[in-house]
């Protein structure tokens, strides 16, 4: 039993790094990844299916008969909403991907989510066939999502930018300081970021936007990262304090359903 | 084990996976959520012994390892470590007593989050040990033994042709023992 966990611990190190994904488990991934998207989509409905049924607390419930037709039709409008919103989705993203100009992307669903708070990592429902590679940036209409961390077959793994393990370059629009974005551990689900080296002096408030800078090979310049809540500063009673600034991230990570993978430039060959 | 014995733990485990990768994540209260692979493992390690249940935990951790997590190995330590403690009371209980389930879940919880805090903080991740024992691990916890408690009811009234099946085998062993 020692034995195994101390291979089973040398395995998670291992596997903590930068890697490439084995063939075990991109079959693994490939294998689950239609009953994943499937399950994923349902649970989207049922979810709403339950929301709209509790929310009519006006329904007649005396009437038996009434009740088993309200229900009927609460779930096939909680269909057609559920439908509505993922139109009303992926018009937005189709917008918002139009803006980034010269860039090759692919659409993919969300199909599932680590386990727990302490890693912020999902899984989507594309990969290799759909020409995704390691450390492809990752987008929603709302802003910066991450980057792919592993691909398979026919999934990747995302690791968000709320991860604890991740840092982007990032660059406040209004200043045009350039710093560093880091994840924010939490145990509840405000996950947050932290802004690291700014240049000292920096001029920062609540409610500048900071973007990507596009100092790295990873993400292009000028996509949202987010917003600044709080600006700390270090003083003579806190000396040590080493973080400029707390961002509010601009992606609901809570709710994320849909992604954007940019996979080019248009025009350049991968 | 028999093959309708292996599907329903097959259907059991891929609602768990489902539960903890798809629905859990969306609704929860305020990021607290029940870990449904691990009331699996614990509610089948008490039904099937160590060696099994450590085996299931194994398997089970490294398929949500491979499938969605970034670090391959922590979530099958966690269970399996849980599959195997919990073996150790098989066939030592009374089959109506649920504490035992609850107690198994309770300390499998407890053990795979604190693997997961201590990998997590390797990782970078800065937050007050307590804080987060009182906020998420005890939770958690609890509400993982909650789910254990119907999870373990339900698999021991499916598995309960293959507990009598072992009893007898005990039995029959126990007797052929004696009479040599």
């Amino acid at each position: 039993m020692l034995a195994a966990v101390l291979l089973l611990g040398a395995l998670a190190f291992a596997t903590s790094a930068d890697r490439s994904v084995t063939w075990i488990e991109s079959a693994a991934g490939s294998v689950a990844q239609p009953v994943q998207t499937f399950a994923a989509k349902a649970s989207n409905a049922i979810i709403a299916f339950f929301q709209r049924v509790f929310k009519t607390t006006d329904a007649d419930k005396e009437l038996e008969q009434l009740k088993v037709r309200l229900a009927r039709f609460e779930a096939a409008e909680a269909e057609n909403e559920r439908l509505r919103a993922e139109n009303e989705r992926l018009k937005e993203l189709l917008n918002y991907v139009e803006t980034l100009g010269d860039y090759e992307y692919v659409t993919a669903s969300v199909i599932g989510n680590n386990q727990g708070v302490w890693f912020e990592t999902f899984t989507i429902n594309a990969g290799r066939n759909k020409g995704i590679e390691k450390d492809m940036c990752v987008i929603s209409s709302a802003g910066l999502v991450g980057r792919v961390s592993d691909v398979g077959a026919t999934w990747s793994k995302v690791t968000s930018i709320i991860d604890v393990s991740s840092e982007v370059s990032v660059m406040v629009e209004r200043t045009r300081d350039v710093g560093i974005a880091h994840g924010l551990f939490s145990a509840t689900d405000a996950r947050k970021i932290e802004l690291y080296y700014l240049p000292s002096g920096y001029d920062l408030v609540p409610g500048d936007i900071v973007v990507t800078s596009g100092m790295s090979d990873i993400f292009p310049k000028g996509i949202l990262v987010g917003t600044v809540s709080e600006v700390e500063r270090q003083t003579a009673d806190n000396p040590s304090l080493t973080r400029n600034a707390i961002i509010v991230p601009a992606v609901d990570f809570g709710h994320l359903e849909e992604v954007v993978v940019i996979v080019g430039s248009a025009g350049r060959e991968n | 084990m028999k093959r309708f014995s292996l599907a329903f733990l097959a259907a059991a485990a891929l609602a768990a996976l489902y539960l903890d990768s798809v629905f859990f994540p969306k609704v929860n209260l305020g990021g607290i959520r029940p870990d449904a692979l691990l009331a699996l493992v614990a509610a089948m390690s008490l039904l099937m012994g160590s060696t099994k249940g450590a085996v299931l935990g194994l398997a089970l951790g490294l398929v949500a390892d491979v499938l969605y997590a970034r670090m391959v190995g922590l979530t099958a330590i966690g269970c399996m470590v849980c599959g195997a403690a919990g073996g150790f009371f098989y066939q030592k209980y009374y089959a109506d007593n649920l504490v035992f389930p609850a107690l198994i879940a309770a300390a499998g919880a407890l053990f795979k989050e604190h693997v997961m805090a201590l990998a997590a903080r390797l990782s970078g991740a800065d937050f007050s040990y307590f804080h987060v024992l009182g906020s998420y691990i005890l939770p958690c916890m609890l509400m993982t033994v909650a789910l254990s408690i119907p999870v373990h009811a339900l698999m021991k009234r499916l598995y309960a042709g293959q507990i009598r099946t072992e009893k007898r085998a005990m039995r029959d062993r126990a007797e052929t023992g004696g009479a040599s």
